[in-house]
């Protein structure tokens, strides 16, 4: 056979073409394009062609041109193909080729390549169906195929009809469908059929594919069931009349199963019954794995698709901005809202786009730790800020997770970008109050703390912790430190307000005092409150603290200065007066010598006549000066708070008679006309007719004064209880501005007035004083050269309504109240502060009576007493004080501008001091006559401690200073140094060693006086009691029953202690008085 | 007349004082502390005693409590001789035991006038 000639049907020798055609395997030849030149019948027959379908077709395209999943088989990857390139022959086994009916059955297919001049021109092609061959050989082709199909992508609707062709055909069955098993619903869809060529069998293929089987129902359903290849030897007993129809007689099911799970059920129908041998059952089961693998892939991948598009739902459909990225790192897929946000497209997006919408500034830093994560396949976090479609930027917080596939390798990135700018607006602000706030706090020094009262540990802030001189840093306090910084006096309160403020969760506002390591003592203030934890876990203080030191000591400073200030201007007032009396003294001798002069000239008759005018010259100058002293020293009087008023009984027509002749002669002198006016009913006036004639005097000699060649006249009415008295004058009246200015002191009218009038424009200010003094007012009306009129009212009796009501006295039944009776207000408010400063209560009384009735009431434990009070002076309330047995016992300090202390004394009074007062002789003496603080000075002699400080309580706690020592050595050197007032001694402990220490004290008569209180902690044997109770003023159990019965004692003590010492003081000061005597 | 005892100690004014009282026909006896004022008034017996209050050794309310105390010369009217227009002389004068006072300066006349009351009280 010459196949190197051009093969082609018709170019073909006769003999060689029947030589081809009796050749039992197909052939055909192509051109060096791969089209067709010849075939042979047996390939036509193969494929179901005519020849002149055949001839000039390319053949790949025609009979090769999908792998046996129908995916296509281009023709470049045929190997077919290299044979034309390569020159040399190619076999392929089990290759698939397609009939005409698009059905396909498995050849091997074979090329040798046609050569010509060396050059390859075409090929021969064979095809041998393997099918037709023995049937070992067909079934391994049969599995060959489909795994080939199976092994493909096509899809399952495409896939399943090819597969039962290839598994009917390749079986020898006539028809075949597909079963899914739908576990979920336990039941069996029909998926696919086929039918053989030639058979007809639509009832069949159209009752099958439109009905579904249960588990166990019909032969797919116990294939199912039984999960192995069943074969229905005769379908007469089947009830398969549509198969019966179309002359189908057998049927055989095999199961797609993975293991023992069936996925699928392939049912074949045949003609004729199958033989069944060992080969043939491997090779079915076999497929049916085949089958089922593949199921079982499908069924994956369509759940992994099914996954994915979730996935993808669920990452479109989050709040935030979602991605995601290849293991590399490229971002593939961003979601609907990173879009809309960054106004981007996908195409710009690609990989790493997404760096074109970061923030310069930031963008290294974010790709950086990205790849970071990347490497390490760890999750990324980040913020940066990225920028909207707006061109604005917000901060994101950014997380990518790796996804990893089954092998544990990450498969893929999620990434999620949230839009954190709303919080970290707010977190910045929050941090920017909180450096604001800790800034606020350091420059304003106030230091910040809480206090857990569970745990009793206290958190504090730098500035407390230099507040308090405590260690720095931020370990926690313990409260026990914080309070021992807290000033000895101070505790207690700070303890009660805490304490307070825990028992009703409220509120504290505290002022203390801190004592630092250094020994500087601080004020410092304490503001907040006690809050609950939640859930019942206990309370704690919150609170802030500052340091008020400075301005503690600007304000002692300032209430020093203060007092210095007023102490100052009544040593002023007080050396005015003093200054006046000293005048007055050399003053008294001028006048009194001048009057003697006088009537001794008298004697001289004639001839003194002239010496007498000179001498009564000298005498009324010196009345003048007199006046005039007396008008400064009645002003001085007046501002030191001492004028006195006194009240007597008078005619008011009399004085105002005396009053006229007075005035009469300086009327005289300014020719003026003067007359008197009385009221029908004037009566009697209960008032100060010393200061009330002043007043009439000054106003009518003013109007006199100011008045030339006019009239002058007095009216006196009484309306009701009230006298008023008018000055009429024609003079030369006053200006408003004049007015305003009348009744301050050393003013007149103006500087020129004092030139023309002379006066030191004391009367008017004087004269206001008074009738305020007693308790009236004065008025003046006036215009400028028409006259003045000037009105003084005056009630007609100023005891009747005290208008000036007595300072509430305060209430408090406190015995240990200082009373303080002084008619100057502030003498009493300078008082009360001093008192008050030391924590006394303090009453206060304008006047003796007052002070006498407040006295009755309130029992106080001391009484500071002025002298010079108007109505009723000081030395009178003593005398009362004095005369009542209820009073007479409390203790009386004199307070008196002169040294009058033996007048004090011989009254009764405890003590006496002068003005300006000496703050701390007033408090000495004030403690002297208290007798609360420091009855002396005691001694306890104690083995225990604990005894010891309840003893040192008690003690303290009324008042005593005490000392401790544990046994008796300590306590004799303890009481050499410094002699005790009081002993309480254990005498039951040996080892204290009280009986020695009773016994040498006895021994020592320095010490022998020592009142002495015996401890025991038991009985005593009656002896031992016996001998005691010689020894010591009293025994005392020191049992908590018997605390009483001790503290009664103690105050007993201190009582006659006090009661002594009063004693001897009032013996002092008289001593003092006679030596300065 | 009568005899006077005047106790003060500032010169000019017991001079001038006793040189007036004289020429009005008082005998007058002189002490110029309190001290004195007592044994004076002891020993010299006066009919009335001036008795100025601000007195060294001893002062004129201890003076006068004094003689008031003493059988001896609590009958002797006594006038104090104030010179403390600050405080509530009289008062006090009279709580010390005086009979009556007289505030500096004095008036001359008005003293004569209680003078002669004073012995008329005590006659």
């Amino acid at each position: 056979m010459d196949l190197s000639s051009p093969a082609s049907n018709r170019g073909t020798a006769p003999a060689n073409r029947d030589m081809l055609e009796a050749v039992g395997f197909g052939l055909y030849c192509i051109d060096a394009e791969g089209r067709c030149t010849y075939t042979n019948r047996a390939a036509l027959d193969m494929l179901g062609y005519d020849v002149s379908e055949m001839l000039g077709r390319n053949m790949h395209d025609l009979i090769h041109h999908s792998h046996p999943d129908g995916s296509r088989y281009p023709q470049s990857a045929c190997p077919l193909v290299a044979t034309r390139q390569t020159g040399r022959p190619v076999r392929l086994a089990n290759e698939v080729l397609w009939r005409k009916d698009r059905s396909f059955f498995t050849a091997e297919y074979c090329a040798w390549p046609l050569l010509e001049n060396g050059q390859v021109t075409g090929s021969v092609v064979t095809l041998v169906d393997t099918t037709q061959q023995g049937s070992a050989r067909d079934r391994l082709a049969l599995q060959v195929t489909v795994s080939r199909m199976l092994a493909g992508t096509a899809n399952l609707e495409d896939v399943l009809p090819r597969l039962l062709a290839a598994v009917g055909g390749g079986l020898g069955f006539q028809a075949a469908f597909f079963w899914t098993v739908s576990h979920r619903d336990r039941r069996l869809d029909p998926e696919a059929s086929w039918t053989g060529p030639g058979l007809d069998a639509v009832g069949l293929v159209e009752r099958t594919m439109a009905m579904t089987l249960e588990r166990g129902d019909g032969l797919p359903g116990r294939a199912w069931v039984e999960g192995e290849i069943i074969l229905a030897p005769d379908l007469a007993g089947e009830a398969h009349p549509e198969a019966i129809a179309a002359g189908l007689t057998s049927a055989l099911v095999i199961p797609a199963r993975v293991g023992r799970r069936v996925l699928g059920v392939i049912e074949l129908f045949g003609r004729e019954r199958p033989a069944l041998d060992d080969d043939f059952l491997d090779g079915a089961a076999a497929i049916g794995q085949q089958v089922g693998q593949y199921l079982r892939r499908r069924r994956a991948e369509e759940a992994l698709r099914d996954r994915e598009e979730e996935f993808r739902a669920f990452a479109e459909n989050l709040p935030q901005l979602t991605w995601m990225a290849d293991p590399d790192g490229s971002i593939t897929w961003f979601n609907r809202r990173w879009y809309d946000y960054t106004g981007t497209t996908a195409d710009q997006m690609q990989g790493w786009g997404w760096r074109t919408v970061h923030h310069r500034d930031h963008a290294a830093r974010a790709e950086e730790s990205y790849r970071a994560a990347l490497e390490a396949g760890t999750v990324w976090e980040e913020t940066f800020p990225l920028r909207g479609h707006d061109g604005r930027y917000r901060w994101f917080l950014s997380r990518a997770v790796p996804i990893t596939d089954e092998a544990g390798r990450i498969a893929r990135w999620f990434g999620t970008s949230t839009d954190i700018t709303e919080q970290r607006r707010a977190e910045t602000r929050a941090i920017a109050a909180e450096r604001r706030l800790r800034f606020a706090l350091q420059v304003a020094r106030i230091g910040s703390w809480s206090w857990d009262f569970d745990s009793e540990v206290l958190e504090a802030d730098e500035g407390f912790r230099s507040l308090f001189d405590l260690p720095p840093g931020d370990d926690d306090l313990l409260a026990g430190d914080f309070l021992g910084r807290l000033h000895p006096e101070d505790q207690a309160r700070v303890t009660t307000v805490f304490q307070e403020a825990r028992e009703t969760g409220g509120e504290f506002d505290l002022e203390f005092r801190i004592v630092t390591a250094s020994g500087e003592v601080r004020w410092a203030v304490a503001r907040g409150s006690v809050e609950k934890r939640p859930f019942g876990r206990g309370l704690y203080a919150l609170g802030i603290t500052w340091d008020l030191t400075d301005r503690k000591r600007h304000e002692e400073a300032l209430a020093a200065a203060k007092m210095a200030a007023e102490e100052a201007n009544l040593a002023k007032s007080q050396f005015i007066a003093n200054m006046s009396h000293e005048l007055r003294t050399p003053l008294s001798a001028i006048i009194g010598y001048a009057e003697l002069l006088e009537e001794e000239v008298e004697d001289l008759g004639e001839t003194g006549e002239p010496i007498a005018g000179d001498l009564g010259k000298i005498e009324a100058s010196a009345r003048h000066l007199l006046t005039l002293i007396n008008g400064v020293l009645d002003l001085s009087k007046i501002e030191a708070g001492k004028m006195e008023v006194e009240v007597e009984e008078f005619e008011v027509a009399l004085l105002i008679e005396e009053v006229c002749d007075t005035v009469q002669s300086l009327m005289a002198k300014k020719e003026n006309r003067f007359a008197a006016k009385l009221g029908p009913d004037l009566g009697t006036m209960r008032s100060d007719p010393v200061k009330l004639r002043q007043c009439l005097f000054n106003l009518l000699s003013n109007a006199a004064k100011f008045t030339d060649g006019g009239a002058v006249m007095l009216t006196v009415e009484r309306v009701g209880g009230r006298l008023a008295f008018r000055v009429v004058d024609t003079g030369i009246g006053m200006t408003p501005e004049q007015q305003a200015k009348l009744f301050q002191r050393f003013t007149q009218a103006d500087v020129s007035t004092t030139r023309r009038f002379g006066g030191t424009g004391l009367g008017l200010a004087l004269t206001r004083a008074f009738a305020e003094m007693l308790n009236g007012t004065i008025e003046v009306e006036s215009e400028e050269g028409q006259g003045t009129t000037f009105t003084l009212s005056l009630p007609a009796d100023l005891r009747a309504p005290a208008e000036e009501a007595l300072e509430a006295p305060l209430s408090e039944a406190a015995s240990d109240q200082v009373l303080v009776i002084d008619d100057d207000p502030h003498m009493r408010e300078l008082l009360t502060r001093f008192l008050g400063r030391d924590g006394l209560g303090v009453a206060v009384a304008p006047d003796g009576e007052a002070g006498l009735a407040l006295a009755r009431e309130i029992r106080p434990s001391a009484i500071i007493l002025d002298v010079m009070m108007p109505r009723m002076d000081g030395w009178s309330v003593l005398s009362q004080l004095k005369a009542d047995p209820d009073l007479a016992d409390i203790p009386v300090i004199m307070i008196s501008m002169i040294r009058e202390k033996g007048l004090a004394y011989s009254l009764g009074a405890a003590d006496y001091l002068t003005k300006p007062i000496d703050w701390t002789r007033l408090k000495a003496a004030l403690e002297r006559q208290r007798g609360q603080p420091a009855p002396g000075i005691a001694l306890v002699l104690e083995g225990d401690a604990g005894t010891r400080e309840q003893l040192h309580d008690l003690l303290t706690g009324q008042g005593w200073e005490v000392a401790e020592v544990a046994d008796a050595r300590a306590a004799l050197e303890r009481m050499v140094e410094r002699r005790p007032d009081l002993l309480l001694v254990n005498v039951q402990l040996p080892e204290v060693g009280g009986f020695d220490l009773l016994r040498e004290l006895r021994r020592n008569p320095d010490l022998s006086g020592i009142p002495v209180i015996a401890l025991t902690e038991g009985d005593l044997a009656p002896k031992e009691r016996t001998h005691l109770r010689d020894q010591v003023r009293q025994i005392i159990q020191t049992r908590d029953d018997s605390m009483d019965e001790l503290r009664d004692e103690l105050r007993r003590i201190a009582a006659e202690r006090i009661g002594r010492r009063l004693l001897d003081a009032t013996g002092e000061a008289t001593d003092g008085q006679a030596i300065a005597g | 007349m009568a005899k006077l005892l005047l106790v003060e100690d500032t010169e000019e004014i017991w001079d001038f004082l006793s040189r007036r009282l004289q020429r009005r026909g008082h005998e007058v006896v002189l002490a110029h502390d309190g001290q004195a004022a007592v044994s004076t008034a002891r020993n010299s017996r006066p009919e009335v005693i001036l008795l100025d209050m601000n007195l060294p050794v001893m002062d004129g309310w201890t003076a006068a409590r004094t003689l008031k105390d003493d059988p001896k010369t609590n009958g002797i009217p006594i006038i104090a001789l104030t010179a403390h227009a600050l405080a509530g002389d009289r008062e006090k004068a009279l709580a010390a035991g005086c009979d009556d006072y007289h505030p500096k300066p004095v008036d001359f006349s008005k003293l004569l006038a209680q003078i002669d009351a004073a012995l008329g009280v005590a006659l």
